[in-house]
């Protein structure tokens, strides 16, 4: 009986343990540009490592969004909200740009745990 | 000394002069593949400081009571003078070196002008800056055996009737400034100039003008000697390489061809002769303390806080947007005039703690004098600054040179099966970086404080006035290692 309970407990523990990260997630980013300037200014955005990231950026020009180190590209239709999911791998200082107007989208910081 | 400095005032103010008039529009200064660190938390920081404080005082106790331990000074073994003609495989290195220069000039004027597509921005920024400065460290300075600059010179040479002959009286009685000159013009470009392809091609075309005309001007040899920086930081850098043995066979047969010595020891080979070079070292130190600086929120809460204030009523005119795009570009020069007269900040407090150290022993000789006996043995923490600075851009961008080769002009070539791979760019954990960082410090540190030292015992009589004049040094030393950390723990300021 003992060892039964024990087992449960390991097991709840198990199911349980993820929880308090999973609520600790940052809020997503969230970006709007328009003609070429990023509402409230370009931002630094201060993460952990394995931090689920959500950056949604919307513009009202078409253009791609780059966020460098990560190498990663997404495309913007205009007036259209576009989101990138990943998850901050790698630690460091990483800018985001929209590739084709240059416009500065502001910086992530992805430090150790 | 004084004439000198007078002369470098004059140069600086003609320089800031022309970079105002030539400065393209003043936005936010973009630099290609902006490094990705972060800054260095105050815990390693103030261990790094700590242990740089211990272990210079090891290094003094230790000479303090066993002075004969000049490790570094041991004879090294003479092989024989080799014949002075440069061999195949040389002659196949000079080729691609100057292929290579060709190649990048080439794709920037014809190639994509996305910098990070086009060949050239990677290949030069990157390989060559840093990749290249840091080999040469390790292995020697190989540079002065391909300077592609000095291969078209001697083409050139040989086949007009050019005579490099130099049409100057005296070449050397311009010392090491012409080199000062285009060094801090060249740092300027970098942290500045948000070159691109094409401008990056420019400045190379203009830069290889310049070469001919002082190769022309000041005579080849001297040119090469006085003139062309990269030869004079390259070579620095290869003094502290443990391989002696010149890769330029003219070289190896005025200076012999001895192969090993211990590391660093290359740099008490040679003094410093003149301010120019003691200069150029401390612009080596202070550039990147400048790059580091720069772009953090104290940098530039210093000028907004305490300085823009004060001198903005003078200005003041005009609407707010023409205040606004007066007050941006005011905060650029306050930015150049800040790197180009950061040297002889550094003079000035180097020159004060060796006058000090010159009180402390009563020595005959001239604080000046003494300030050049010291200044190789500042190239270690000059190096290690730099590298803790831009080591993390070669292993990230470096390694883009894969894909590069295979389309270095943004053209969907496939040269060799390489061009559509996608190269991750080699990232290293920034807890990892933080470590590199200060180990690299420290060690830099080490290595001066203990090459000052040695130094010190062939300038004094006794090991006890050495050990004295070491203590201002150490003092000195300190400050610039406890800079370069702190530098690197400062916050960022926003944007890239």
């Amino acid at each position: 009986m003992r060892n039964r309970l024990t087992c449960a407990f390991w097991l709840a523990s198990l199911m349980l343990g993820p929880l308090p990260a999973l609520a600790a997630d940052p809020a997503p980013i969230e970006l709007a540009v328009v003609k070429g300037q990023v509402t409230g200014g370009a931002k630094v955005i201060r993460l952990k490592r394995d931090d689920p990231v959500s950056l949604t950026i919307t513009s009202d020009q078409a253009d791609e969004l780059h966020v460098h180190g990560y190498n990663l590209h997404a495309d913007i239709v205009p007036g259209k909200p576009s989101t990138l999911k990943f998850i901050a791998k790698r630690t460091g200082r990483f800018s985001m740009e929209l590739h084709k107007s240059g416009v500065e989208l502001g910086t992530l910081e992805i430090y150790p745990k | 000394m004084k004439r000198n400095l007078e002369s470098v005032a004059t140069l600086f103010a003609g320089f800031i002069a022309v970079a105002v008039l030539l400065a393209p529009g003043l936005a936010a200064a973009h630099t290609f593949a902006p490094p990705y660190t972060l800054p260095v938390p105050f815990t390693f920081y103030a261990f790094g400081a700590a242990a740089a404080l211990v272990l210079s005082f090891v290094i003094v106790g230790v000479f303090a009571t066993a002075p004969s331990l000049g490790l570094l000074h041991r004879p090294v073994v003479d092989a024989p003078a080799e014949r002075a003609r440069p061999g195949v495989l040389l002659l196949a290195a000079r080729l691609v070196s100057v292929a290579l220069l060709i190649i990048c000039i080439v794709s920037g004027l014809i190639g994509t002008q996305n910098s990070y597509a086009n060949i050239n921005m990677t290949f030069f920024w990157i390989v060559f800056v840093l990749g290249v400065a840091y080999a040469v460290a390790i292995v020697g300075d190989f540079y002065a055996a391909v300077n592609p600059w000095r291969v078209l010179v001697d083409a050139v040479a040989q086949v007009t009737p050019i005579r490099f002959g130099g049409h100057l009286r005296a070449p050397e009685r311009l010392h090491y400034w012409p080199a000062l000159v285009l060094y801090m013009m060249f740092i300027w470009l970098e942290l500045f100039g948000r070159t691109k392809p094409w401008s990056l091609s420019v400045a190379l075309l203009v830069y290889t003008a310049i070469n001919f005309v002082g190769a022309w001007w000041m005579g080849r040899d001297a040119w090469f000697r006085q003139g062309e920086f990269f030869a004079i930081f390259m070579r620095l850098l290869g003094k502290m390489s443990p391989w002696a043995r010149p890769y330029d066979p003219e070289e190896r047969a005025r200076t012999g061809s001895r192969r090993w010595r211990a590391p660093f020891s290359g740099l008490l080979e040679e003094r410093a002769h003149h301010i120019s070079l003691l200069l150029f070292i401390l612009f080596m130190l202070s550039s990147t303390a400048f790059d580091g600086i720069h772009d953090t929120s104290p940098w530039a809460n210093l000028f907004w806080k305490g300085i823009y204030p004060y001198i903005a009523p003078l200005f003041a005119s005009g609407t707010t947007a023409q205040q606004y795009a007066l007050s941006a570009k005011l905060y650029y020069i306050w930015q150049w005039i800040a790197l180009l007269v950061s040297p002889l900040v550094y003079l000035a407090v180097y020159v004060l703690f060796v006058a000090i150290a010159k009180f402390v022993t009563r020595s005959t000789q001239s604080v000046g004098a003494l300030a050049l006996r010291f200044a190789m043995s500042l190239v270690p923490i000059a190096f290690v600054y730099h590298v803790t600075h831009y080591y993390t851009l070669l292993l990230s961008q470096g390694t883009q040179m894969i894909r590069l080769v295979s389309d270095p002009m943004g053209r969907g070539w496939d040269l060799f099966g390489t061009g559509r791979q996608t190269v991750e760019p080699l990232m290293i954990d920034v807890e990892a970086i933080w470590h590199t960082q200060v180990a690299l410090i420290l060690f830099g540190h080490i290595v001066s404080v203990y090459l000052a030292h040695l130094e010190a015992l062939q300038i004094f009589s006794t090991p006890r006035r050495a050990a004295a004049s070491q203590l201002p040094l150490l003092v000195l030393m300190m400050m610039f290692t406890t800079l370069g950390l702190w530098i690197l723990s400062l916050p960022l300021g926003s944007g890239g």
